[in-house]
């Protein structure tokens, strides 16, 4: 059971090929409902995704599945690229210093994203 | 012995051309540009956040050509990369396993991913 939740919790980010494909899954059946979502909330309000972002991300429902989305899209992304270097690239060496460089980076853009996202949020209107 | 240089699955040069391993191949390539298009989407989110004079000539950027073919091939990865992600799904639910659905699937797919974006940008 330990063994287990040391997996679930890994998020599919470790060598485990099965917990990588579940994670994989788990993270594109949420994408569904939320980009879904994402669509009609545009749809609904008939709004400008350009000019008036500012306006409805400051719908505190809007930032809590605007940052959800945003995390699982890009967990999804680093899974998927790991599986592709995984496939293509033959040396262990470089394949482990690419994979940690990927996660570096996909951890910089949801943290500059959750910062910027927060900070336009927490602007005075 | 070892041999480090030999060729890896699935090996694109000399796999044949078909139908399936064509939006296998895709499928993968999509997710690639859908990749790239989030450090595009978070420089626009921190332009939005912080500097208002960046995200005006980014702006203007996404609305000149250029920027609308860039926007068109994340449009189309996205359309593609989503409903063939919903066709994966079926497949891990033991649905439309044999030939002749996969390769329905397959065709469905591109004419829905065509249509969607034929009429996001023609209308």
């Amino acid at each position: 059971m330990i063994n287990f939740l040391k997996k679930f919790y890994s998020l599919g980010l470790n060598k485990d090929g099965l917990n990588h494909w579940i994670w994989q899954r788990i993270s594109a059946f949420l994408m569904i409902f939320l980009f879904f979502w994402l669509f009609f909330s545009f749809q609904e309000l008939s709004i400008n995704l350009i000019t008036d972002f500012n306006t409805w991300i400051k719908i505190p429902i809007n930032l809590i599945l605007f940052i959800t989305l945003f995390i699982i899209v890009i967990h999804h992304s680093t899974l998927g690229m790991l599986n592709i270097f995984e496939d293509y690239i033959q040396s262990q060496k470089r394949k482990k210093k690419i994979s940690i460089f990927l996660k570096t980076i996909s951890f910089l853009i949801i943290f500059i994203s959750i910062f910027s996202v927060w900070h336009i949020y927490s602007e005075i209107i | 012995m070892k041999n480090n240089n030999r060729p890896i699955s699935p090996h694109l040069q000399i796999y044949k051309p078909q139908i399936t391993s064509i939006l296998s191949i895709s499928h993968r390539f999509t997710g690639i540009i859908l990749y790239l298009s989030s450090f595009l989407i978070s420089f626009w989110l921190f332009c939005t956040a912080f500097n208002n004079n960046l995200k005006i000539v980014l702006d203007n950027f996404l609305f000149s050509n250029l920027g609308k073919i860039i926007l068109f091939f994340i449009t189309f990865s996205f359309t593609y990369h989503f409903l063939n992600g919903l066709r994966h799904l079926c497949w891990d639910f033991g649905y439309g396993f044999n030939i002749k659905n996969v390769y329905l699937t397959g065709f469905i797919i591109i004419i829905i991913t065509l249509t969607i974006n034929i009429y996001i940008w023609f209308f």
